[in-house]
């Protein structure tokens, strides 16, 4: 997320940008909208699908400059603007009658079938992820992308609760309510989100692509 | 004792604090004697780290002019009206 700290930006943080917006400043407003749409724009499209994702995006600007005045800097304006439009999406799937998923219990975590025996012990154990190492292999530009595209391919159900547990750091209480999901079933999903992950890290480390 | 898939199986209820005192137990005597479970609870807590700061990339992409002006419009013509902040 842009920091602010650009020689050529006027706005020296969010709170600058936000009293702009504020006073009424038209220039502040659109600076925010072109700083903060493609964030929004992708994980609109990342919901709902990109045929919807532009009509989502218009109702949480709308909405955040309507309630503006109550923001209270508790969350970088970004990650508040996330928010607002992962709320937005998740009111646009429910009005078109498509309800979020709980996981299939009946069906265990398909991704993981192929790790253990008919025992439950390891057939293919992970592998050690040292390339050169950990951190450095899952900071690597092209995994990064590869995250993307795995996110992407991901059941809606567990895209959304890995987006916003993981990537919005959202609370189990406010993804539950927001989902009308137990907790216990965002747990599952957000497990099998992180599993299927873990699957593409261990073939991109053996393979180098995804 | 659970099982090795049963490890994996709760290991993000590990993660998130989420376990019963019993399965933590169950759990944390299976990984004493665990290099694979070991290992991927430890890849498990390595990529939660990893997403809490990932940045996808196409949100940095520049949106067309067309959909920003788009929305400056529409905000002009319907976000002058009050609405409750906690709605």
């Amino acid at each position: 997320m842009p920091s602010g700290s650009e020689p050529d930006n006027p706005y020296p943080d969010d709170r600058a940008l936000v009293a702009r917006i504020r006073a009424g400043d038209e220039q502040a407003f659109r600076d925010a909208v072109v700083r903060y749409s493609p964030g929004m724009i992708a994980t609109a499209r990342a919901i709902v699908g990109a045929a919807n994702a532009e009509d989502v995006v218009q109702e949480a600007w709308l909405a955040a400059f309507r309630q503006i005045g109550a923001f209270e800097h508790r969350a970088a304006l970004g990650t508040w603007l996330q928010r607002v439009v992962t709320n937005r999406a998740i009111s646009d799937l429910r009005r078109r009658a498509r309800e979020i998923a709980p996981p299939d219990r009946g069906d265990r975590d398909d991704v993981a079938a192929d790790w253990f025996d008919e025992l439950g012990h390891w057939a293919t154990p992970p592998p050690v992820w040292n390339s050169p190492g950990a951190d450095e292999l899952l900071e690597a530009a092209a995994l990064r992308d590869c995250i993307d595209k795995h996110i992407d391919l991901m059941p809606d159900n567990q895209r959304l609760v890995l987006l916003m547990r993981d990537l919005q750091s959202e609370s189990y209480d406010e993804i539950c309510n927001k989902l009308n999901l137990s907790a216990s079933n965002v747990r599952v999903l957000l497990h099998r989100g992180r599993t299927r992950l873990m699957k593409m890290i261990n073939g991109y480390q053996e393979t180098g692509t995804c | 004792m659970l099982t090795c898939r049963e490890v994996t199986e709760r290991s993000t209820d590990l993660l998130e604090g989420a376990s019963s005192a019993l399965d933590r137990v169950r759990i944390y005597a299976h990984l004493a004697m665990c290099r694979h479970c070991r290992r991927f609870n430890r890849h498990l807590r390595l990529l939660a780290r990893v997403l809490r700061h990932h940045e996808p990339r196409r949100q940095t992409e520049p949106v067309p002019d067309q959909i920003i002006e788009r929305i400056l419009t529409r905000v002009a013509e319907e976000g002058q009206s009050p609405q409750d902040p906690s709605t």
